[in-house]
């Protein structure tokens, strides 16, 4: 229903319905509006204050470390510790550890509510039944989920690496002497989201029910990493210090450390953190894709 | 059956080219086959596909759209092979789901833009539509709102309007009426009939509902067992029967006697006569009849067939002793 006024007062107030002769997008576009739906959704946008909170919460902590550490050095200068250079406050290792945890919770909420709320509400078959074939579908809410990990996994410590270099002395030439750690901040990040997208749709994709995605998430993890523990610290065997591998909670920070050329104080070589989360996150889609393949319209 | 024609044979139906044609199409799952060498032809305009539950209406349906590949036979949804061009057929048809199918905590004019989008709008002129469908199924007013706020009649309503967001050539309609009360029945065929009447969209409408057909299609497709029983324009399946209808304005046993003394088999009691329809000498001899009993005459016509009866006749079921079937 519309309405125009009209020069002398006029309205139309029903143009009735109009035919459509414009643009028609392809998949491209269609890809696109999936993904930047859910991201919004995931992230709390159109939905109930309730659903904003977590959401908020999350991405807040992820935050913290460098609004604190760039905030003092705004305020203070570089002479908040004697002992630690102003760049080493919070160094980038220990928040990619600070972020496993954020990141692990948020890919409970985002996946969950990427996947679960379409097949429980058989909305599904409306997708199906567009232009957009199913594994186009499960692309788009894979990204969706991604996109908002990495929102959280690489950009705190890449903006902490962005002020450490503006708030140099010199910016140029310590540039020139930490140039690689951006680069480096940046494999890390985008390969903590996406192990935590790719355990997350994994989990979501055999239920239906938000509340159970995001619990078996959580718990699964919350198990393995104890069992890892357990069996990492009570197995004398030469192959029990591998057990470490199937903890979710290390193997993501434990790569991104590895990768910003820290020292790890794990008897597991980086290569090997690497392979595992690689191996993870492949493992993964492929169940995701099988569960979404097997699912009748 | 001289009107419905059998499934061999694709009826000649109202003027234009064929939306739809299937040709032996056959769909098996294990050892059930749901559709079994269906070949029909769906023309502009508004078409029911009517049938019992499980007659093989969503899975034709299911193979028009191209989401289910055939076991048998092929099909053509606006020139477009549904087993090889899905998204193409998929990008021009709307698809009205007889199941559930919307997200409780969006709004709907959120979720209509969205299925917009999907099917190939820009952003811009996704948001434009999705209002103006959403206002052209009464819910101008309501479309900030969440669906899941949303009686079965608005819900119905929403997934018309997401069905027509990208201004398809061709919408297929699930039972759109189910779940719905009298007034939110008579409301949705009013708007099928809209659909089809002043936007100019054509509609493949299933049903088991009689009457809802009856009220909105020009066209029927008649499913049995996976089978076309029969299809044609209603006014070809309705067409008229070698029987004359009388009806009195109050029972009248004379009327009924001099009948029987001019050699006609009156058939039926009370008000409601049938006679057999030799020549035409039969209505001036019923004339007759009334002049000389003194009997009232409110209605004297040749007999039509009801949907019901050619449902039955297709189906195979006796009319005079059925009592289930499709319902009225």
């Amino acid at each position: 229903m519309t309405a125009q006024e009209g020069a002398a007062g006029a309205r139309i107030v029903d143009r009735g319905y109009q035919h459509y002769g414009g643009e028609r997008r392809g998949i491209a576009s269609a890809l696109r509006s999936i993904t930047v739906g859910t991201m919004k959704r995931s992230l709390g946008f159109k939905r109930p204050g309730s659903a904003k909170v977590f959401p908020f919460l999350l991405v807040a902590a992820s935050f913290l470390p460098f609004i604190i550490v760039t905030g003092l050095r705004l305020l203070i200068g570089d002479n908040i510790s004697r002992r630690v250079p102003a760049d080493q406050i919070w160094p980038y290792q220990r928040y990619f550890t600070w972020l496993g945890l954020a990141v692990l919770l948020l890919a409970a909420l985002a996946a969950s509510e990427a996947l679960c709320p379409d097949r429980r509400q058989r909305v599904l078959s409306l997708y199906y039944a567009s232009p957009v074939p199913p594994l186009l579908y499960l692309l788009g809410q894979a990204l969706a989920v991604t996109i908002v990990l990495t929102l959280v996994a690489l950009l705190p410590p890449f903006l902490l690496w962005a002020a450490n270099v503006g708030l140099a002395q010199n910016p140029g030439v310590y540039l020139q002497a930490h140039w690689d750690e951006g680069p480096r901040i940046l494999a890390g990040g985008v390969l903590l989201a996406l192990l935590n997208s790719a355990l997350g749709l994994a989990v979501a994709a055999f239920t239906e029910r938000k509340g159970y995605a995001a619990g078996a998430l959580i718990g699964g993890v919350v198990v393995a990493s104890v069992v890892a523990g357990i069996a990492n610290n009570a197995i004398k065997a030469g192959g029990a210090k591998y057990a470490v591998l199937i903890d979710p909670l290390l193997v993501g920070p434990n790569t991104a450390r590895w990768i910003l050329g820290v020292h790890l104080d794990t008897r597991v070589q980086g290569p090997i953190w690497l392979g595992m989360e690689v191996a993870m996150i492949a493992v993964c889609a492929v169940l995701v894709v099988r569960v979404y393949r097997s699912l009748a319209f | 059956m001289t009107t419905a024609l059998r499934e061999t044979v694709p009826a000649p139906g109202a003027a234009g080219a064929a939306l739809v044609t299937t040709s032996g199409l056959t769909k098996t799952y294990g050892s059930v086959r749901a559709l079994d060498g269906a070949s029909l032809i769906v023309r502009p305009g508004c078409t029911a596909l009517l049938g019992e539950n499980g007659a093989g209406k969503s899975t034709l349906i299911k193979l028009l759209l191209g989401l289910n590949a055939a076991s048998a036979g092929s099909a053509s949804v606006l020139d477009f092979d549904p087993a090889t061009q899905g998204s193409d057929v998929r990008a021009r048809v709307g698809y009205f789901p007889e199941h559930d199918c919307l997200p409780n905590d969006w709004q709907a004019q959120d979720f209509v833009r969205q299925m917009g989008e999907v099917r190939g709008l820009p952003a811009r002129v996704a948001v434009q539509r999705a209002s103006d469908v959403l206002a052209q199924v009464g819910l101008a007013e309501e479309r900030y709102r969440q669906i899941g706020g949303f009686s079965t009649g608005m819900k119905q309503r929403v997934k018309l309007a997401q069905a027509l967001v990208h201004d398809p050539q061709l919408v297929l309609l699930d039972e759109p009426t189910n779940g719905l009360d009298p007034l939110g029945r008579d409301q949705m065929l009013e708007l099928v009939q809209r659909v089809v009447r002043e936007m100019g969209i054509n509609v493949l409408i299933s049903s088991h509902l009689l009457a809802d057909v009856q009220q909105v299609s020009d066209a029927v497709i008649l499913l049995d067992r996976g089978h076309v029983a029969a299809q044609g324009t209603l006014r070809e399946l309705l067409s008229d029967t070698d029987t004359v209808l009388i009806e009195l304005i109050e029972e009248n046993a004379a009327f009924v006697a001099y009948l029987i003394a001019q050699g006609l088999r009156p058939e039926g009691s009370g008000r409601e006569l049938r006679v057999a329809l030799t020549d035409e000498a039969v209505f001036d001899t019923v004339r007759d009849a009334a002049a000389e009993t003194g009997a009232g005459l409110a209605r004297l016509k040749r007999g039509a067939r009801s949907l019901e009866e050619v449902f039955l006749s297709g189906t195979g079921e006796d009319p005079a002793t059925s009592g289930d079937g499709a319902g009225r």
